[in-house]
């Protein structure tokens, strides 16, 4: 008898659990997810995105992150079909392509709801969030180049690894010395098919007083004026003047991480690599100075939400922006600098074992440089292999041009892009 | 009552490729056609566009990065043509020996072409790598210096054809192979016993039988050539300044890069037209030389 009224209570309790589950998942929804990440920041998302689910049972997450190209293919492709994501992460410079086409949601209500707001981030990276005066992203995070110095290289030399790179002089002369040609050993690693050599004179074209990269009203060349050649040409000095780099260099993080240059530069996103690799003591500093004011390139990840008719899963969507925001310090971890100040000035962040490295980037935040956050941008910008002005320095760097007709011939074919 | 089926038309050919011409007509013609529809269009990829006629072959015309990448494309073409078509035959007529370890040979001649073209691409990367990688560190062995296989703009396509034919000559191989299979044993004996050397043997009765698989040969190799997009996509992207630049890969960029569908499919478009010019050449001047 006993036996009998134990297994009804039993098979209720059953019936009521599975019940419970049904009527549970009936409440959940789904919602998309969708990002670029493929390297540790992608286990850095993950996790965020598992947490968020631990903390909100109403809500599933299907997380999905591949190449960048491949992820706005998959975007544009199901855009405007229930298949397309309901949260989408981006540069800031690629804001403008989606925007313009109608397929982002405005954000400012909605970053006012939740408390995110201007304040709350470095404002150069708040500003990349807009596009003709219109808000359509939330800054994640935000990332400028850095320079990645190998310790013993550097110590082997006799020279202060803590050197600060704020003259062209100390930067010049630290390069001779650690460049030890029949050794096969360079002092920085420059490259001649990464996208990161546009990065550089991007970053050192804003260094000069005035220089520009396109004129005020954002529809006309000005790089080729007098300071971007100068830039263009500080970097050709650096191969074929002081030979301070390797020729037709292919894959600069590996010339650093096998000791065959001292000096890389990189953004932070490269930390959790490096600290991974053993004997290998690595000491940061910022974008050298070799102009009159520092600048640097920098790129920032922003959140955005396509536009779409559902409104619970807006909702779920925006939840999920509003968490991945204030909870960023695995993202930080992940090597991103996470643009919420509120994040990184926590404690939680502080204490992170790679801080005095994040330290770096965040102390240039006053400066960075986004690039044109105009249509175009995905036409000429660095991220494009066939971009005009990409491929003009490709060719100045390969001793086929000298940089004002490099320069010159790429501005004319900008300028083409706008007269379309 | 039951009707029956006539079996004498059921017995035509033609029912038997129903199958095929409904899917061709629907995931090969439709598309085509679709695309030359499209290639009208100023068309944005989320449909927003208008009519513009032929406005966009206007625009290819003045175009200079498609000229380059038609350059490129035949400069490929031109490079892996000619090796793929002579180097499958001679590789062919080297396994069908009676050697020792045949199969092996021919299971390792035709191994890369199962691979898939990211893992291709990828794996030549590495081993075209100037500094780092193998080919250039077994040349070192005989005092070459380094070469910039896919950083310089002079020899970044012979790489992406050094790729391509390490990954596509294995199937060009098999082709032949078969078609050596076909070869009627009685004239290589008849030709034995005239006492014709390896040599005229081979001109005279081995390749003049394999006239029907060589042209099949020729007209595909000339069409996977002039589409090449996987090797150039993962190994170069299309640097280093344009000079790996293809007609695929452009179209690739103008479409998914820039969302500018309609241009795309312009590009698309002529490039079909340039491979069923090439094709029906091919086709007229081999069909002679076979009849």
């Amino acid at each position: 008898m006993k036996t009998g009224i134990g297994r009804l209570i039993g098979s209720g309790l059953v019936v009521f659990l599975l019940l419970l589950g049904v009527a549970s998942a009936a409440d959940q929804i789904t919602i998309r997810f969708w990002g670029g990440w493929t390297g540790p920041d992608k286990f850095g998302m993950e996790k965020i995105v598992s947490n968020f689910m631990e903390e909100n049972p109403d809500v599933k997450v299907e997380f999905f992150t591949a190449p960048w190209t491949e992820v706005f293919t998959k975007f544009s492709t199901t855009f405007g079909t229930p298949a397309g994501p309901d949260l989408l992460a981006m540069h800031v410079s690629d804001i403008a392509q989606f925007a313009s086409r109608g397929m982002l949601m405005r954000v400012e209500e909605i970053a006012k709801q939740n408390n995110l707001l201007a304040e709350d981030f470095p404002p150069m990276v708040w500003q990349g969030q807009f596009y003709e005066n219109k808000q359509y992203g939330i800054p994640l995070d935000y990332h400028p180049l850095a320079v990645y110095k190998n310790v013993a290289m550097f110590r082997s030399v006799g020279v202060d690894p803590g050197v600060a790179f704020d003259s062209r002089e100390t930067f010049l002369d630290v390069l001779q010395k650690l460049t030890q040609p029949e050794k096969q050993q360079y002092a920085l690693a420059i490259g001649i098919n990464h996208p990161h050599t546009m990065r550089y004179w991007y970053g050192w074209l804003f260094q000069q007083e005035g220089g520009q990269f396109l004129n005020e009203e954002q529809n006309r060349a000005a790089f080729n004026s007098e300071q971007g050649v100068a830039a263009l040409q500080f970097i050709y000095d650096l191969l074929y003047t002081y030979k301070v780099a390797p020729l037709h260099e292919s894959d600069i993080d590996k010339d650093f991480l096998t000791g065959r240059v001292a000096m890389v530069i990189e953004g932070p996103w490269w930390i959790p690599g490096v600290r991974e690799q053993e004997n290998l003591e690595v000491l940061l500093a910022p974008f050298p100075k070799v102009f009159d004011k520092p600048a640097v390139w920098a790129g920032s990840h922003t959140l955005t939400l396509p536009k779409q008719a559902n409104q619970q899963r807006i909702a779920a969507a925006v939840k999920l922006l509003s968490y991945v925001v204030n909870h960023s310090v695995e993202w930080g971890n992940a090597g991103q600098i996470p643009a919420s100040l509120r994040v990184i000035q926590s404690e939680a962040y502080k204490s992170l074992p790679d801080y005095k490295h994040f330290k770096v980037f965040i102390d240039q935040a006053d400066y960075i440089h986004f690039e044109p956050l105009i249509v175009q941008n995905a036409s000429f910008g660095s991220d494009n292999q066939m971009s005009p002005v990409l491929n003009a320095i490709f060719s100045v760097l390969l001793g086929e041009k000298s940089a004002k007709e490099a320069l010159d011939q790429a501005a004319e074919e900008v300028n083409a892009l706008f007269m379309e | 009552m039951k009707k029956r089926i006539n079996l004498n038309v059921m017995e035509s050919p033609l029912w038997f490729l129903l199958p095929y011409f409904f899917l061709f007509s629907v995931f090969k013609l439709g598309p085509i056609i679709a695309n030359f529809v499209v290639s009208g269009y100023d068309l944005d990829i989320v449909g927003k566009g208008s009519f513009i006629g032929f406005k966009n072959y206007v625009t290819l015309l003045k175009d200079r990065l498609f000229w380059v990448a038609l350059k490129n494309t035949l400069y490929y073409l031109s490079l892996v043509g000619p090796v793929n078509v002579v180097g499958g035959l001679f590789l062919a007529l080297l396994l069908n020996q009676h050697i020792k370890g045949r199969t092996v040979a021919r299971t390792a001649v035709f191994m890369p072409y199962v691979i898939m073209v990211t893992v291709v691409g990828v794996l030549w990367r590495w081993i075209l790598e100037s500094r780092y990688g193998i080919l250039n560190y077994y040349l070192g062995f005989f005092g070459i210096k380094p070469i910039p296989w896919l950083t310089s703009p002079s020899t970044a396509m012979i790489g992406i054809f050094i790729a391509s034919v390490w990954w596509t000559i294995g199937y060009n191989t098999v082709i032949f192979l078969a078609g050596l299979q076909d070869v009627p044993r009685e004239l290589i004996e008849a030709s034995q016993i005239d006492g014709a050397s390896p040599l005229r043997r081979l001109i005279s009765v081995i390749l003049p039988c394999l006239r029907p698989t060589t042209f099949f040969v020729v007209l595909t190799t000339i069409i996977y050539s002039l589409q090449v997009f996987g090797q150039v996509y993962t190994m170069t992207g299309g640097g280093p300044r344009y000079a790996t630049l293809t007609v695929v890969q452009y179209l690739y960029v103008v479409g998914f890069r820039l969302f500018k569908l309609g241009y795309s499919a312009t590009i698309s478009a002529v490039l079909f037209a340039v491979i069923l010019v090439m094709s029906l050449g091919v086709l007229k001047f081999l069909r002679q030389t076979v009849d």
